[in-house]
């Protein structure tokens, strides 16, 4: 079976570095982008099987990313979880209707993510 | 001439006879005919005829005058004298009596009827006269104006009974004393009459003076003088009549008092009619209302003529400060209001301020006195002025309290931001310090012995500690913001205590606690935030969690007729008496004893608390040392009707 490849956009280097050694660990492929431009170009070129999208950061903001992979033909079906720091009512909102198809809040529990990550890829398949 | 009844006293009965067939030929009728005095007096009161003829000296020695005058004087009844004494005793003695003629024997029947005609025309006169002296009389002396007369010295002669009533005298004790001895301006008014009587010029315009009642208390009337002349002319005295105007008096004080008070307002107000022309206006409404800007000179600014007070009603005055005119002031004035009329007639059709003219208040740029624009409040309430419907302007300079309230709203979000700036800023170094430890403790970079799992375990839980706090401090803040939106709705309280349940089942398994539901009903309705309830028993079962080693925790859900009733209860150690008071505040934790689970924050029961009350409900705890702990609260049913809008 072939490994799957997640992508994660997010800016802060130590942050990607646990995401990698824990996704690595459960036998993904993991690409890494560390600002929303990156991110989009990496989504085209790497075509990854799903992507974990950071909100604050520099360029262009994980919403905004999220809403041009939507409008992507290259990644419009690719399932995203956001990962966010920012809690409250409005986040939860904000997620969702910019396309995500879920999201954690940090810090989040590691079999969380994994589990997040499994039941989406299992639901496309 | 119609007959009269006539009654006849004669003692000499052939005089009496022939006095009755000479009447009875006259048309008359006699109605008595009698030859003693007292049986006359005896007869008349049944009798009362219209006229009495009687003899002088009559039988039984009865004094025909006498009689005369009693029956006159006792039944009004008029007396004519039949007499053959014409002496002049006798003569002067008839005149002075009250008898309206008299005729001497031997007459004839045309000088008979002549003297009654005579006699009864001049009853008449007199019965006339006396009713006008009556009506005069109590003209005099009801009027509900005083009146008195004085002499060439000065000295009371007359004083009617109001007048006697307005000072508290007996009539003995004014007539005969001088008037200025009734007046608080003694030395003046004695000056002042004195010279009225001495050269007879006696002006008709009233004039006001402090009367002095008995009692020393002072009265002040208003006086007007008429000259007493003689025929002749000449001055013989002074009438006057004084009225008493203390009532109006003191009503004028209190109106000076109130203008005074208005005048002297640090609020603005305005009167205005029903056209919005203005009526009144106080100097604090000119300043902010900017109508004073181009006067400097404030000591020409008050119209003592006019009572209207349109203060700043000024001509070109010497120092050449003011520069406007009067009515220029005036239109400037009915320009203004009518303007904030407008406006407030706007707010109301546009129900931006609510719908009555009185409810809540419009706001207007004003001009602050010594400092520029600033923001005036103005409220409108209907008023009467000089008996019509009006308007009640009334302007408040909010200038200090709209900065104030601005500052405190950019504060506030300030402090917002902040908060959730921080929160963000903390969570995610945690986050990675999370996963970092939780990599290491999961065994990914390699294998650790038992120590460093057990010094990595406990910081990660400590981590996990750090994010609730900083979630519960978020919580508080956005609760003591007034920043938590409810989303209420009705819904069935019973499945969020079975989901929340759920959550906790392996928790409880693994402290080998039991944990029950009792609910009254499968469907509990309240109306809530979903979020919020799960919230409220997520903490309550966390803490009975925490502080109960054996035993059970119960939640128990009561249908109440407006809502329902929610119990939390263990059998853990019970919080001391003393300490329960302390139990919803902040960061207050007592007598913990550590153990497995959640280390606490501090928080939880305080939100619970604050979520309780946001939905109108009520929370308490009942505990005792070693008996377990309930905490009760209730949930209403519907609370739309108690102001939804305020917590957004």
């Amino acid at each position: 079976m072939n490994k799957k490849k997640i992508l994660l956009i997010e800016d802060e280097p130590s942050q990607v570095m646990m995401v990698r050694f824990r996704l690595e660990a459960n036998n993904f492929d993991f690409v890494a982008a560390y600002d929303g431009e990156e991110g989009l170009k990496k989504a085209q070129e790497e075509k990854p099987n799903l992507i974990l999208l950071d909100l604050v950061m520099p360029k262009v903001d994980g919403y905004e990313v999220c809403r041009r992979l939507r409008r992507s033909p290259a990644n419009k079906n690719t399932p995203v979880i956001i990962l966010t720091a920012s809690i409250g009512n409005e986040v939860r909102e904000k997620c969702l209707s910019c396309g995500a198809n879920d999201y954690l809040i940090k810090p989040f529990e590691s079999a969380d993510l994994v589990a997040k990550i499994k039941a989406l890829l299992e639901k496309k398949g | 001439m119609s007959g009269k009844r006539i009654f006849i006293v004669e003692d000499e009965r052939i005089v009496a006879l022939d006095l009755q067939n000479r009447l009875a030929r006259l048309g008359h009728e006699i109605v008595g005919n009698v030859a003693s005095g007292n049986e006359a007096a005896r007869q008349i009161e049944g009798i009362k005829p219209d006229l009495v003829l009687t003899d002088i000296r009559l039988e039984d020695n009865t004094d025909g005058i006498e009689f005369a005058d009693t029956v006159h004087k006792r039944y009004g009844i008029p007396v004519i004298f039949v007499t053959s004494y014409s002496d002049a005793k006798t003569l002067t003695r008839v005149k002075a009596s009250n008898a309206c003629g008299f005729i001497l024997k031997p007459f004839t029947d045309e000088e008979l009827q002549t003297t009654i005609d005579i006699g009864l025309h001049e009853h008449d006169l007199e019965v006339k006269l006396k009713q006008n002296e009556e009506q005069y009389r109590s003209l005099f002396d009801d009027a509900p104006i005083g009146y008195h007369e004085i002499d060439l010295k000065g000295n009371v002669v007359r004083v009617n009974r109001t007048e006697l009533e307005m000072l508290g005298y007996e009539e003995a004790e004014m007539i005969g004393r001088p008037v200025w001895d009734f007046s608080e301006e003694h030395d003046a008014s004695h000056e002042a009459v004195m010279e009225k009587l001495g050269t007879g010029k006696i002006n008709p315009q009233p004039f006001e003076r402090n009367y002095l009642r008995r009692k020393g208390r002072l009265i002040p009337v208003l006086i007007k003088d008429f000259p007493i002349r003689a025929d002749n002319g000449t001055l013989i005295g002074i009438r006057s009549t004084i009225m008493d105007i203390s009532v109006l008096k003191a009503e004028q004080t209190r109106v000076a008092s109130f203008f005074a008070i208005a005048e002297k307002s640090t609020s603005g107000i305005i009167i205005a009619n029903q056209k919005g022309i203005v009526q009144y206006l106080n100097p604090t409404a000119e300043e902010l209302l900017g109508m004073r800007s181009a006067v400097q000179d404030k000591s020409v600014l008050k119209d003592a003529e006019t009572k209207e007070t349109l203060s700043a009603i000024v001509e070109e005055s010497a120092g050449g400060n003011a520069v406007i005119s009067k009515e220029e002031f005036r239109r400037n004035a009915n320009t203004v209001v009518k303007r904030i009329l407008k406006r407030r007639e706007e707010d109301i059709l546009g129900n931006k301020t609510g719908g009555a003219l009185e409810q809540n208040a419009s706001e207007i740029d004003i001009v602050r006195p010594g400092s520029g624009p600033g923001t005036g409040e103005v409220r409108i309430t209907h008023t009467t002025w000089e008996g019509e419907l009006a308007y009640l302007i009334s302007v408040y300079d909010v200038t200090e309290r709209k900065k104030v309230e601005e500052e405190l709203k950019r504060i506030d979000q300030m402090k917002t931001n902040f908060i959730s700036t921080v929160s963000h800023e903390l969570r995610t170094p945690l986050a990675i310090t999370k996963e970092g430890l939780s990599l290491v403790l999961d065994r990914i970079p390699g294998q650790i012995n038992e120590k460093q799992e057990i010094i990595l375990a406990a910081a990660k839980n400590n981590i996990d500690r750090l994010a609730r706090i900083i979630n519960a401090v978020l919580d508080i803040s956005k609760i003591e913001a007034g920043k938590v939106e409810l989303k209420m709705e009705s819904m069935n309280i019973v499945d969020k205590v079975n989901d929340v349940v759920a959550s906790f089942a392996a928790q409880a398994k693994n402290k080998g606690l039991e944990l029950k539901t009792s609910c009254s009903s499968p469907v509990i309705n309240v109306y809530a935030d979903a979020d919020k309830i799960i919230q409220i028993f997520t903490n309550l079962l966390n803490n009975a969690l925490k502080f109960t080693e054996k035993g059970y925790i119960k939640i128990q859900v009561k249908e109440l007729k407006n809502g329902a009733q929610c119990v939390v209860a263990d059998t853990g150690i019970g919080i001391p008496a003393n300490d329960l008071p302390k139990v919803f505040s902040k960061f207050q934790q007592f007598d913990r004893i550590d153990g497995p689970g959640e280390k606490g924050t501090g928080l939880g029961l305080s939100i619970v608390k604050d979520l309780v009350e946001m939905h109108k409900g009520k929370i308490r705890v009942e505990s005792k040392r070693g008996s377990g702990t309930r905490f009760i609260f209730t949930l209403p049913r519907d609370i739309t009707e108690h102001n939804p809008g305020k917590n957004k």
